[in-house]
């Protein structure tokens, strides 16, 4: 796999920069320089160009043998009363590593994106969800309603794949297809070009719940009397509204920032109803796009290990589960966690929040550069690049397998824990 | 090494033995035929008092994958009532309807179980599924794989495909996966429950693609036949949980034509409509044409009273049923044009005359199908109920006065209209064995396991004998898994990984050909990437492949 000539060779990837996992990339390898030669995706591209393949690890900002490195990190391992591994972005083999190490030495886990991921796991287990996959949008959907402009854009490639795939298996639901879109007015221009027909009925996000409100209730047969919700009209909104009732297979989409967005609690619930709602009639779902930076595939492995999603303590002897206590940071403020494992082996900038006052070892991707020095800083490969990996998609159904595509050298974070884990553990 | 067992009671039905006082040995983790005088035996354990039979073998239980890990998220009061602190041995976790993967490993273990198969596997999903088993510890494993619901084969039926092809296409799924079987969930329901059919019964059309459920099963039926694959088609019929259910059942048997055919919890499948509240016991009508019909087998998917979780791909019947979530919060998904799968949470009431009566409806089930080697002790964990329950649930079939007692607990008016307390069948530790090792493991072409012949895997699990079989089957004195001891007293002494299961029945690569088109076409990812590889059950020596043999298929 390593090429030793100038010639760039084009190998098959699939993406690990976003929760979509496409499995359709190209690749130009030149020496250890990857370039994304296609299809066009600004995440894409701008992942694979990122990092570099230094391995010298820092130790005190100094540089340090692996091995000297590993063996102060076990110390501060051993040391602590209670470690909080953070970040969590790395592969199912690394989330399966730091679970096992996490159980052992009495720690919690949480992921970077926890709030999010918090709200989608409150949601789930106080209401739960009627939910599709990227196949069944992309087969069957002849309504899809998108709230947000996460998934629109450069840096997402949702609406190519899912919305205007080149074939479908119900060509007469692609060719009813209609796509409405509730999202700020800022979204109009990427919904320039889109082949299916699109309105765009311009919404704040903090306003999603007030909208979803009032389209449950005209989708109740319920008369609204206010002339506008949200700045939208009111007869736009039952026109949605109708469509929702008439579709044959309906989708609502929403991305982050609808779901990390303050209080989205409540509009992604009202939404939930309203999918419940829909589906004593017609057939309808939600696809919530979300879980990059290995977020995903941390919260299914937490789930099938300890039975809960993340933000799982083990301090006690086993897993408990408290969303807002459990958190990184609650844990490291309100002084029960002594020691943050940082792990982030996707993106350069993704380093530790610098306002954390913590003594901190970084399984970092390599080339990452730091405001605030950690204790540690252990340079790791990016699955998918540099060793293969395993990730879990946004609809939380498909896992894909990612090859590696140079041989860098660089460890992966299963690997880096695995290593301290023999020092620290019994 | 040889490691002897000694003045045991034995249970082996394969060979006839039952409850002769022998001597097993054991080298290299099989068993072996007594020694020769010169060799030497390096551990004996004197079993005088115990009975020893081969590591029991839970056919159809839901333990990994997709669907249990979207119940373990919606039902965190599970978890929370019941956590496992971590030992010095064992990792933490908990859980009794869906619990974590690894206590459900180690619980497996320490009731002497040494084998699960987790019947809903969908290939979108495989990948997920065999991490979820390779973080099941102790026990063997192996997956069956979900068709039936996918849009590719109904649309090679709609299209009359060539039995060949849908037999490349069956066999290739099955290598793609890394299967065991093919399990069938509400023929053809799942799919069209995606265009808003909301019931379809044995020859109602598909409203897309016009195939029925009896094609779909009459077609991977013989499809396996004539692979040779062990495990007969798996099916969970049309109409779960609808009174009057038992009509379709016996048309579904009839329907199997005499191919070899696998009814899974049949109890949800045995529903009449008689009496004042028009549900009423199926049982006996459903054993007499178990019992008429050889090709049958059938497991039961006995409820118990208490907290559960439902979790089934079957869609179209858990929408239907989320009305009566307990708590009320339940989730459903429409998969990857594939199949789906449903979570509610559910309290079976022994107060509920209709809980009640499904409570009895089991144990008819189990007393009146006379052949103990067609059915399969299961309560389709954790649907109608946890697996933790099954030394409950032994007893419950080997001590008619403790059933009798139960029986007066129960609703009273369900207790009336069954015909239990009629029935004064007592399950024999033979029978026991027979339905819990031997029959599983013949039904699923697992040659080396379920008995304790020479040359068997020595999965072996000691019990104490004593009059209390919930006390007996609840903790066994001693489990060995592949010849080294696991399990003493009903707690764990050294975790192993077990192996995982499958089959690789010939097919023609060419049927590779139009599947990359069509997953070029019509999937979220490419074909090569959605199977799984022998490495990653591999995993660095941590999982092992046992590809069980095709028996020569009638392939022409």
């Amino acid at each position: 796999m390593i090429d030793s000539s100038h010639q760039p060779v084009p190998l098959n990837a699939v993406c690990p920069f976003c929760s979509l996992l496409c499995d359709d990339l190209r690749i130009a390898v030149d020496g250890q320089a990857l370039t994304l030669i296609g299809p066009s995706c600004g995440k894409a591209r701008a992942g694979f160009a990122d990092g570099s393949i230094e391995d010298v690890p820092l130790v005190a900002g100094v540089q340090a043998t692996h091995h000297q490195a590993i063996e102060r990190a076990a110390a501060l391992l051993a040391g602590s009363r209670h470690p909080v591994f953070g970040g969590l972005a790395t592969d199912i083999d690394g989330m399966r590593t730091v679970m096992m190490l996490a159980d052992r030495c009495g720690g919690s886990v949480d992921h970077m994106d926890g709030d999010t991921l918090a709200r989608k796991n409150g949601l789930l287990a106080t209401r739960g969800a009627i939910s599709t996959t990227l196949a069944e949008v992309a087969n069957r959907a002849d309504l899809i309603l998108l709230l947000g402009e996460d998934a629109l854009g450069d840096g997402s490639r949702f609406i190519e794949r899912c919305v205007t795939p080149g074939d479908s298996l119900h060509p007469e639901r692609l060719a009813a297809r209609e796509l409405v879109v509730l999202a700020p007015r800022s979204a109009a221009r990427a919904l320039q070009g889109i082949s299916v027909p699109t309105r765009h009925l311009p919404m704040a996000m903090s306003d999603a719940a007030e909208v979803a409100s009032a389209l449950r209730a005209l989708l109740a047969g319920r008369t609204l009397a206010a002339r506008a919700v949200a700045g939208i009209r009111t007869t736009d909104l039952a026109e949605v509204a109708a469509r929702l009732a008439a579709a044959r297979y309906a989708v609502i989409v929403w991305g982050k920032d609808l779901s990390s967005a303050p209080h989205s609690e409540v509009a992604m619930e009202l939404l939930n109803e309203l999918l419940k709602d829909l589906n004593r009639n017609t057939r309808a779902a939600s696809l919530v796009l979300g879980g990059s930076d290995g977020a995903a595939s941390a919260n299914a492995v937490c789930a099938w290990q300890a039975g809960y999603g993340l933000r799982t303590s083990f301090a006690s002897g086993g897993p408990e589960h408290d969303p807002t206590r459990f958190s990184a940071r609650q844990l490291i403020e309100d002084g029960t966690a002594d020691l943050l494992i940082w792990i982030s082996a996707y993106a350069t900038r993704q380093t530790p929040p610098a306002d954390l006052d913590c003594p901190t070892i970084v399984l970092g991707r390599s080339g990452m550069r730091f405001d605030v020095v950690p204790d540690i800083y252990i340079p790791v490969g990016t699955p998918g690049i540099d060793h293969p990996g395993r990730l879990i998609r946004t609809d939380s159904s498909v896992s894909l397998p990612l090859p590696a595509l140079r041989e860098s050298g660089l460890p992966s974070v299963r690997q880096v824990l695995g290593q301290l884990a023999a020092l620290v553990l019994p | 090494m040889i490691i002897k067992l000694a003045n045991a009671k034995v249970y082996d039905p394969v060979h006839g033995v039952s409850g002769d006082v022998r001597d097993l040995y054991i080298r290299d983790g099989r068993l072996i035929a007594p020694p020769g005088p010169d060799e030497r035996i390096d551990i004996t354990h004197d079993l005088s008092g115990c009975i020893v039979m081969a590591g029991a073998i839970d056919i159809h239980t839901h333990i990994g994958g997709g669907k249990v890990n979207l119940g373990r998220l919606l039902l965190g009061e599970d978890h929370r009532h019941d956590m496992a602190a971590r030992t010095d041995l064992k990792r933490s976790g908990g859980g009794l309807a869906t619990p974590s993967t690894f206590t459900a490993g180690y619980r497996y273990a320490e009731m002497g179980y040494t084998a699960c198969f987790e019947p809903a596997m969908m290939l979108a999903n495989a990948r997920q599924t065999h991490l979820e088993m390779a973080d099941t510890p102790m026990v063997d494993k192996g997956a069956y794989v979900l068709l039936g619901n996918d849009d590719f084969l109904l649309q090679l039926m709609a299209k009359g495909a060539d039995p060949r092809v849908i037999r490349d296409y069956v066999a290739w799924t099955l290598h793609s996966a890394q299967a065991l079987a093919v399990k069938v969930v509400n023929p053809g329901g799942i799919n069209a429950f995606k265009f808003n059919q909301r019931r379809l019964d044995l020859d109602e059309p598909n409203a897309h693609y016009g195939v029925t459920p009896r094609q779909i099963l009459h077609t991977l039926s013989r499809a396996l036949v004539e692979l040779g694959v062990p495990h007969p088609l798996h099916v969970h019929g049309c109409n779960l949980g609808v009174p009057g259910n038992i009509e379709t059942t016996l048309a579904t048997i009839a329907g199997a034509e005499g191919l070899p055919m696998h009814l899974t919890h049949v109890q949800f499948h045995s529903y009449g409509t008689e009496g004042d509240r028009r549900f009423s016991s199926g049982a006996a009508r459903l054993a007499e044409a178990v019992n008429a019909n050889p090709n049958i087998s059938v497991d039961v998917g006995q409820i118990l009273f208490g907290q559960t979780l439902t979790i089934s791909g079957d869609t179209m019947r858990q929408y239907a049923g989320c009305d009566h979530a307990h708590p009320k919060k339940w989730a459903l998904m429409d998969i990857e044009c594939d199949a789906g799968c449903g979570a509610v949470p559910f309290r079976y009431r022994d107060k509920s005359f209709v809980n009640a009566l499904q409570w009895a409806i089991g144990l008819e089930i189990f007393l009146q199908v006379d052949d103990p080697w067609r059915i399969f002790l299961t309560t389709d964990h954790p649907n109608g109920a946890p697996f933790t329950s099954y030394p409950h649930l032994i007893r419950l079939l080997m001590d008619r006065n403790y059933r009798n007692e139960a029986l007066s607990l129960i609703n009273p008016e369900a207790a009336a209209y069954s015909n239990l307390a009629s029935i004064d069948r007592e399950y024999t530790l033979d029978e026991i064995a027979i339905m819990t090792r031997a029959a599983p493991a013949r039904s699923l072409g697992l040659h080396d396991r379920g008995h304790l012949g020479p040359g068997a895997a020595a999965d072996i699990t000691v019990y104490r004998e004593q009059g209390n079989p919930e006390a007996m089957f609840g903790r066994p004195a001693l489990v060995f898994k592949d010849g080294q001891l696991v399990v003493r007293d009903g707690e764990i002494v050294l975790v192993v990984h077990g192996s995982t299961h499958v089959v690789r029945p010939e097919f023609d690569a060419g049927i590779e050909r139009d599947l990359s088109d069509w997953y070029q076409r019509y999937a979220s990812y490419a074909m090569e990437n959605i199977r799984v590889t022998d490495e990653e059950i591999e995993d660095e020596g941590r999982g092992g492949i046992h590809v069980q043999a095709c028996r020569d298929g009638e392939a022409t």
